[in-house]
Formats: C-alpha cells, sequence, structure tokens
C-alpha cells in the first residue's frame, strides 16, 4: 500500500502538472488572440459593481438560460452539479498528490455539510442531461448543433458525475485509519448505490480497488474535459461568465461610429478576423451554439442562408484557422472573411432585418449584429459591394434625402391644408414631428402622418415640422453599411436640431426613432426623443384626448423591432388598444413582445429583393391573420406596408392600421 | 490610352425646379448630378484604363459649382479634371463644343472621347456632333455596347423595333454613351476621399478667346411643363362603371 501511494503520487502530479500546464497554454493562446486583434471597442468596460451583479443575477442566477424554460432547468442543474462537486474534485487532486491531505480532517462540519449538498446536486446533474439527452434523440430541434462535440461533453460530464457517486459510495465502505473522520451517512444519494449494488459485500481489497478505480476515472475524465474544452464548443465554460460581464448593459445600443475622417485609416469595417475587436472575439468564445438565435431568426426561419449562430461559428473557425498569422505578426497576409469559398456568402450578409431578437436571446448576450454591421460597413465603403438595388437607392438618400427619390423640397407636402406649422415659423413649438421619409413621401406612410398630425391637433399640442429641412435620418444607410452617407444624413439632421434645440423630438417611425434617441448623441445631438405610441398615451393619460371607444373587434398588435427589441417599448401601444377598443379582445400573435417576429423590412431589406426562401412578411402576415383578429395594429410605416403586402398574399381581407391611425378614428 | 470624358454639371431630374425671370431658374437649393448618359461613358472609359492603363480625364463646361459633380466624376476613377467656367447653365451647344475642344487641345491628344448621348437638362444632344465636327474626328452617339480592338472601336446601337445597328469606327473618335453600356460603378469611399485630392485644373471660357454670350442659339424663355390633370376615377359596380366610361368616352371625350 505504501508502494502503492508513492507511485500514485508521481502519476497523480505528472499528470496534473501535464493537463493543467496544457490547458493553461491554450488558453493563455485564446487570451492572446483576443488581445491581438485591431478593432476598437467604443465604449469601455465601465460600471463594476452593475456588472458584478449581472454575475450573480445571469450567471449564478441562470436568468438568461431559464428564458427557455425546459433547457434551461436542465441547464441550471447541470450547472450548480457540476459547479458543486469541483471543490471535492479539487481535494481529491491533492489528496492523490499529498495523501495526508484530508479536508474533512481540517474542517469537518464544514466538509461534511458541504459534501452533503454536492452530493445531492451531482445527481441533479445526470437529471439534467436525462432531459438533455431526450432533447436530443427525441424532440431534435433544427436549430440545435448535432455534433459530436455536444454529445462528447455530455459523455465526459456523465462519467465524471457516476464516478464522482462511486468515489463517494466506495468512500463510506473504506477502512478507517486511526483519528479519521467517517464519511458513513453523509452521502444521500452516493450512499443509495452501496445498497442497490450491495457494494457492502466486498472485501477490503475489493473495496480500495473500486476506490481507486473509480477515483482514476473520475479525475482521469476531468483532466482530459479540462484538456478538451479550450478547442471545442464548450469553451463557454470558460468564456460564458467573462463576456456576460463586460456586456452592454443597457439594451439600447449605438452601431459603433467609424471615424470616417481618419485619413491614416487603411480601412473600415470588419474585412477580416485581425480587425475583430477583443469583445467579438470573446462573443465567439462563449457562443455554445444552443441555437436559440436561429431558432427565432426571421431570416433563417424562412429559407435563407443566414443564421447567426452559424456565422458566429465560421467566424471562429476562421479566427482559429488564421491565428498563426494573426499572433505572428503576419497580420497582412491575413485572408479576408468573406472571399471565395467562405460559407458567409453576399446572401448571408445580406438577409440580415436587424432585427435583434438574436441579441435579445442570446443566454450569453452576444452582439451578432456588431459582427453583421461592420462586415456590411466593410463591403460598401471599401468593395462597393451590396445588392445592386440598393445603388439606386443610396443615391437617392443622398441627392433627395430620402430612399425613393421624391424632390427633397415636397417633404412637407403631405400635410398640405393641414395647418402644420415650419419650425422655421414657430421656433417655439412644444413638439417637433420629426415625420420622417415614409410619413413624408410613401402613400401609405403619409396617411400615418395626417393620422398622427390629427390627433396632435386634437389633443391641442403646440407642434411643428421641420418641412424640407428634414433629411432621412441615416438609419437605413447606417444599417446597410453606408456609413459614409449615414454620417452625412446624420449630422445634417444634427446640426438642424442644434440650431433649433427642439424641447422634444417626436417621431412616429421607430427607426427614426431609434437612431436619434440611441445614435445622434453620437453626433452631439442629444435631445428627448419619444414615440408617438407613447405620447399618445401620455396625451390619454393626461386626459388631453377625448376617447371614443368603438367597438373594433378582435386587435392585434405586431411589435416592431425598433421599438420592442431595440427600445424596450411594449406595453403604450397595447394599453392604447386595449382603451379604445370597447368589443375585443388584444390578440397575440405566435410570436410577441421579445420574441416579436420581424416584417422583414429592418436593416434596409425593405429596399433590397427578397429572392430567397418564403418572404418574411408573407410568414409574419400569416400568423398575423390566424389569430382571428379583425384589425392588425402595427406602429412602423414600414411595418404597415409589410404586413399589409403579407396579407394581401392570404385569402383573408383584413386591414392593417397604424396605431395612430386607431387612435385618430377613436379620439375627438 | 489617354481619354477624355466630356461631363455635364446638371440638376437631379428628381428635383423640382423653380423658374426664376424668363430664363434662369433657382439653382442653389437644387441637388445637382453628373449627367446620367456622361457616367456610363465615364464608367467605361475607367474600366477600359483598368484594363489597357492609360488615364481618364473628365473635362466639362459649366458654373463653378460644377466643381463637386467633377469630384463625383473622380471618385468613379478619373484621374484628373479640368474645369471650363462659366456664368451661366444653359450654354449653346456650339460654343459647348468650341471650349471643349479648345480645352482638350491645350492637354494634348486623345486616344478616344466620350460623352452621353445627351444631357437631361436641356435635351439637346448637340454637342458631341458639334464636337466632332470642330476637332475632325468620327462620332457615334447612343452607343450600348462596345469593343475596342487596337486602333478600331466596334459599336452596337439601338435603331428602333428591336434592330441593332453595328458599326465601326477608326480611333481617336467621339463615342457618346447611353443605358445598357454598363452600370457605372458606386464609387467605394477611399476613392471618394482621393478624389478631394485630385486635381481640377480650372480656367474661364473667356480665357479660351470664347464669349459665352455669342452662342448660335439663344434660350428665350423656360416654362414649367403644365401638371397632369388628374384621372377620373369611376365608381360603382362593374356595371356602373363600364356605363359610365361608355358615357365619357362618348359625350365628354367624343372618342366613340
Amino acid at each position: 500500500m505504501e508502494n502503492y501511494l508513492i507511485v500514485k503520487s508521481i502519476v497523480m502530479f505528472v499528470a496534473l502538472v501535464a493537463a493543467f500546464g496544457y490547458f493553461f497554454l491554450k488558453v493563455k493562446r485564446l487570451y492572446q488572440i483576443m488581445m491581438a486583434v485591431d478593432g476598437v471597442v467604443e465604449k469601455p468596460v465601465d460600471r463594476i459593481s452593475d456588472r458584478i451583479k449581472v454575475l450573480f443575477t445571469d450567471v449564478l442566477g441562470q436568468t438568461n438560460v431559464r428564458r427557455k424554460l425546459m433547457p434551461g432547468i436542465s441547464h441550471t442543474l447541470i450547472f450548480f452539479g457540476f459547479l458543486a462537486i469541483q471543490v471535492h474534485s479539487l481535494e481529491l487532486m491533492i489528496r492523490g498528490v499529498f495523501p495526508s491531505f484530508d479536508l474533512l480532517h481540517i474542517i469537518p462540519s464544514i466538509y461534511t455539510g458541504y459534501l452533503f449538498i454536492a452530493d445531492i446536486l451531482a445527481f441533479f446533474v445526470l437529471v439534467g442531461f436525462a432531459y438533455a439527452l431526450y432533447r436530443r434523440t427525441v424532440i431534435k430541434p433544427e436549430y440545435l448543433t448535432m455534433g459530436r462535440d455536444a454529445n462528447l461533453i455530455i459523455l465526459f460530464t456523465c462519467v465524471i458525475i457516476i464516478s464522482f457517486h462511486f468515489i463517494n459510495a466506495f468512500q463510506t465502505l473504506m477502512p478507517l485509519e486511526a483519528g479519521a473522520a467517517s464519511h458513513s451517512g453523509i452521502f444521500p444519494i452516493s450512499g443509495l448505490l452501496v445498497s442497490i449494488f450491495g457494494l457492502s459485500g466486498l472485501s477490503q481489497g475489493q473495496v480500495i480497488f473500486g476506490y481507486e478505480l473509480s477515483y482514476f476515472i473520475h479525475i482521469g475524465t476531468i483532466l482530459g474535459f479540462l484538456i478538451y474544452i479550450p478547442g471545442s464548443k464548450h469553451l463557454h465554460l470558460l468564456a460564458a461568465a467573462p463576456n456576460v460581464f463586460v456586456k452592454p448593459l443597457e439594451m439600447e445600443k449605438a452601431i459603433l461610429k467609424t471615424d470616417i475622417e481618419d485619413e491614416e485609416a487603411e480601412t473600415f469595417g470588419l474585412g477580416k478576423c485581425s480587425e475583430f475587436n477583443w469583445k467579438n472575439v470573446l462573443n465567439l468564445y462563449a457562443c455554445t451554439e444552443c441555437g436559440r438565435c436561429e431558432e427565432l431568426c426571421p431570416a433563417s426561419g424562412t429559407g435563407k442562408p443566414l443564421s447567426p449562430k452559424k456565422i458566429l461559428h465560421d467566424f471562429k473557425v476562421d479566427l482559429f484557422d488564421q491565428a498563426d498569422k494573426l499572433l505572428g505578426d503576419e497580420k497582412d497576409e491575413i485572408e479576408p472573411l468573406m472571399r471565395e469559398g467562405s460559407p458567409v456568402t453576399d446572401d448571408v450578409l445580406w438577409s440580415c432585418t436587424t432585427c435583434r431578437s438574436c441579441e435579445d436571446i442570446c443566454p450569453v448576450n452576444n452582439q451578432h449584429l456588431d459582427f453583421v454591421i461592420e462586415m456590411r460597413k466593410h463591403q460598401v465603403l471599401m468593395e462597393a459591394n451590396f445588392p445592386a438595388e440598393m445603388q439606386e437607392t443610396f443615391t437617392n438618400i443622398e441627392n433627395q434625402g430620402n430612399p425613393w427619390g421624391f424632390s427633397a423640397d415636397t417633404r412637407a407636402d403631405w400635410c398640405k391644408g393641414m395647418d402644420v406649422p415650419l419650425i422655421s415659423d414657430k421656433p417655439d413649438a412644444d413638439v417637433l414631428y420629426f415625420v420622417g421619409c415614409a410619413g413624408s413621401f410613401d402613400d401609405r406612410g403619409k396617411k400615418i402622418a395626417q393620422a398622427t398630425a390629427r390627433v396632435l391637433q386634437k389633443a391641442g399640442v403646440n407642434f411643428a415640422i421641420l418641412g424640407p429641412e428634414e433629411s432621412c435620418n441615416g438609419d437605413m444607410a447606417r444599417r446597410a453599411g453606408n456609413e459614409y452617407l449615414a454620417q452625412m444624413l446624420i449630422q445634417q439632421n444634427a446640426e438642424v436640431f442644434n440650431q433649433y434645440k427642439p424641447k422634444m423630438i417626436l417621431t412616429g417611425c421607430p427607426h427614426c426613432y431609434n437612431v436619434i434617441k440611441n445614435e445622434y448623441p453620437q453626433f452631439d445631438a442629444s435631445y428627448p426623443v419619444v414615440h408617438h405610441t407613447e405620447y399618445m398615451l401620455d396625451l390619454a393619460n393626461q386626459g388631453r384626448l377625448t376617447i371614443n371607444r368603438k367597438e373594433m373587434g378582435d386587435i392585434t398588435f405586431h411589435d416592431s423591432c425598433y421599438l420592442g427589441r431595440w427600445n424596450n417599448i411594449y406595453q403604450a401601444p397595447r394599453e392604447l388598444i386595449t382603451r379604445v377598443n370597447s368589443g375585443g379582445n388584444l390578440v397575440e400573435m405566435d410570436k410577441n413582445f421579445s420574441k416579436g417576429m420581424c416584417c422583414g423590412a429592418g436593416g434596409a431589406r425593405m429596399f433590397m429583393e427578397e429572392t430567397i426562401g418564403e418572404r418574411i412578411n408573407n410568414v409574419r402576415a400569416a400568423e398575423a391573420v390566424a389569430t382571428g383578429a379583425k384589425t392588425v395594429c402595427a406602429a412602423c410605416p414600414f411595418c404597415a406596408t409589410m404586413l399589409n403586402d403579407g396579407i394581401l398574399e392570404t385569402d383573408t381581407v383584413i386591414p392593417v392600421k397604424d396605431i395612430a391611425e386607431i387612435m385618430d378614428e377613436a379620439t375627438s | 490610352m489617354k481619354i477624355f470624358v466630356c461631363i455635364k454639371h446638371v440638376p437631379d431630374t428628381a428635383a423640382n425646379i423653380k423658374l426664376v425671370g424668363d430664363n434662369g431658374f433657382e439653382d442653389s437649393e437644387c441637388k445637382f448630378i453628373v449627367n446620367p448618359y456622361d457616367e456610363y461613358g465615364l464608367e467605361e472609359a475607367v474600366s477600359l484604363v483598368e484594363k489597357e492603363g492609360g488615364e481618364v480625364v473628365v473635362v466639362t463646361v459649366g458654373k463653378g459649382a460644377a466643381t463637386a459633380t467633377l469630384r463625383s466624376a473622380m471618385a468613379m476613377g478619373a484621374a484628373r479634371a479640368i474645369h471650363v467656367q462659366t456664368q451661366g447653365q444653359f450654354l449653346d451647344s456650339t460654343l459647348t463644343a468650341k471650349a471643349l475642344k479648345a480645352a482638350m487641345d491645350q492637354d494634348g491628344a486623345a486616344d478616344l472621347i466620350f460623352t452621353g448621348k445627351g444631357s437631361v437638362d436641356t435635351e439637346g444632344a448637340q454637342t458631341q456632333y458639334r464636337l466632332a465636327a470642330a476637332m475632325g474626328l468620327p462620332v457615334v452617339n447612343e452607343v450600348s455596347r462596345l469593343t475596342i480592338d487596337g486602333q478600331k472601336a466596334t459599336m452596337e446601337k439601338e435603331i428602333g423595333g428591336g434592330e441593332r445597328e453595328v458599326l465601326e469606327m477608326p480611333l481617336p473618335g467621339i463615342i457618346g454613351a447611353t443605358k445598357g453600356l454598363n452600370e457605372p460603378r458606386y464609387p467605394k469611399f477611399p476613392d471618394i476621399m482621393k478624389a478631394k485630392k485630385k486635381k481640377i485644373q480650372e480656367m474661364a471660357i473667356g480665357d479660351l478667346g470664347i464669349d459665352e454670350n455669342a452662342g448660335a442659339s439663344q434660350l428665350v424663355k423656360l416654362e414649367a411643363v403644365p401638371e397632369r390633370s388628374g384621372a377620373k376615377m369611376l365608381e360603382g359596380s362593374v356595371q356602373e362603371q363600364v356605363a359610365q366610361l361608355i358615357k365619357v368616352l362618348r359625350e365628354d371625350e367624343k372618342i366613340i
């Protein structure tokens, strides 16, 4: 026995040094890659105390993971069980090298309590995995990557847990040395194994053999796991917590302001993996390919080649493929992300509607759009590579300040005869109504703008518009990657705002709302911005609108991405609908609130052809029709157009109305 | 290969034109662009030079504000620009041709000259012919396909009824480009920035010995195109609408 323990000490020492050494080198390389990339991170990691709180809620609390209930519970069980046994495993490793080390001896009561809890939590890991296996073999969701990687990890972990229980079971039967504390009675689950397998009948030699065998299987698997993790998708075990720690704390986000005036810059946007920023790289490490993004992605769901999960996976593969060049200071040799044979093609890149459902649902808070938009920037600015139909749109915006190319000086024609003042004539107006291109020029949008103006007039709001001084807000150009054009437009509008210094800016279009609220401050124009949904609710709450309730039948509300996921406005329109409708319910579509499906128009998709797969708006319109509602309510002129076109493809005739139109009809 | 591309600084066709006085218009609020037909010529010239090497020089005869238009053209790939400056927008095409010739002669002989098939502001479609006459060069207008083979250009032009005419022309010569010849590129951002630093050689039209007001024709008056009267919508059932339609065609329009 003495000799055996000496051999065991040596074997364990060598194995631990080798495994941890290898692990350390792998992690060091991952860290070096993360630090070797050149991309800019706009916001520093600040508000550390808030971030520590996030670690407690999101990581320890597992709240993000449980947004998908059953897999979330399963993950929580696995997470805590696996975490719980780590102290025990560490103790076993130390004891392997130094046989006299025994925590039960040093802190008997604490360690006893710990072992008791760990023994139960460990068993729950198996319960969690039972569900995971059921999901992978019976439910088989399409969005879940069924790779060898995942199965191997499940196998590894199950072996670790089962051997853990056997170690404990044999431990209770081990001969006690003088003065050593007994383990019997502190393993509620492992103790059962003794009676189930009749282990108490074993000889002392057999018990020791069983213990040692379990020990080596246990530690061996853990060390194998340690070596395996850094190269697998289960890198998320290491990267998820730091990734969540540095996540954007606000849900509102602004697209990175590219310094296009930097004359030293050789390239703009994201062209190759060395141009990632360190957060992008951490995102890639943290992705565990759970596929929740793909499940909700309107492009993936309608047969487009885009999957947010796959983009991140492909970029990770590319990053690792080219890591030697990155670390070896051969950045010039690095090949572009989009190249001949690259899995990320034009169709992948341009299918994104920037709806943000991927980012919203991601359990590790990855920012998929940061990749997509920076790549689009690179393709447009550096390669002039974008869907052909966008050229005319860009030119129209550039020349006339709107995507359709209507003459800029007719911008206020939508309100002819409505007595809507220009702010140049009424600089003290309380509200500057930023009408937007759709409201100003598009036939459908104009009706919404007119309804909005009428509601404002009924409520006696002192408002004015910019008229021809208004230009396209820049959202579309920016999301289409044309940062140069976008900055031109934003600067132009920002200068006009700064000239009039409006007390409040009201928008009817969520795209105007989002970009003015969240991105104009990058251009020194910070003003209070409100969307007409919230503003009309305010007016109603203040009693400034006389609501004549009407029987409208059931109404379903379509969440605009840029109101909901981008700005967390979900309740105001629903509240208004409920208030004005005296006969009928607010009925929800299958996908609603933060999981609401995009209409297909965002991210400049409104102005691109949609030739692959089903049309997104048709799919969404069918969902709306399926509610049986008498009216579909939207809060965005682009959504209204898309849904209406989609409904025309069905056999049902139901009107799509903007919330402003519903309010206009229901107020006096 | 040295190629001149003659471009015109014109108001965007989408812009509403506000007339001022008898024959002027408010051009300070109006967006100006490279004449779209000239862009086909420019794209063709730039692609040729990208393939064969050489230099593309854009030449314009126009107001001071045409600088911005020249920058746009240079962002698309022209190496430099020559700007013959005038006081007015509407220069007689004889004078434009004379000014273009003088500017190009100063710069040195070219292998090829492109123009558009006409400009979208005055729609005269005269300049390329007058320029050819002044320079003693052959000219083919409305070219929608082009191949250059040594000292010979082979071109196609639509002649109506789906027919195409194929023409050959010795170089140097003048080609009036039109839609179909290519898809003019959207400039890359670094090219837009580089274009800001490219050279524009400026000269007043008077310095070329040309009197801007001594054209062969004069613009007397500009008038807005009368707005088309609104369509008449017929209401009611199909039968009623048909009955109304027949009534309108017979009584109001007197067609049937």
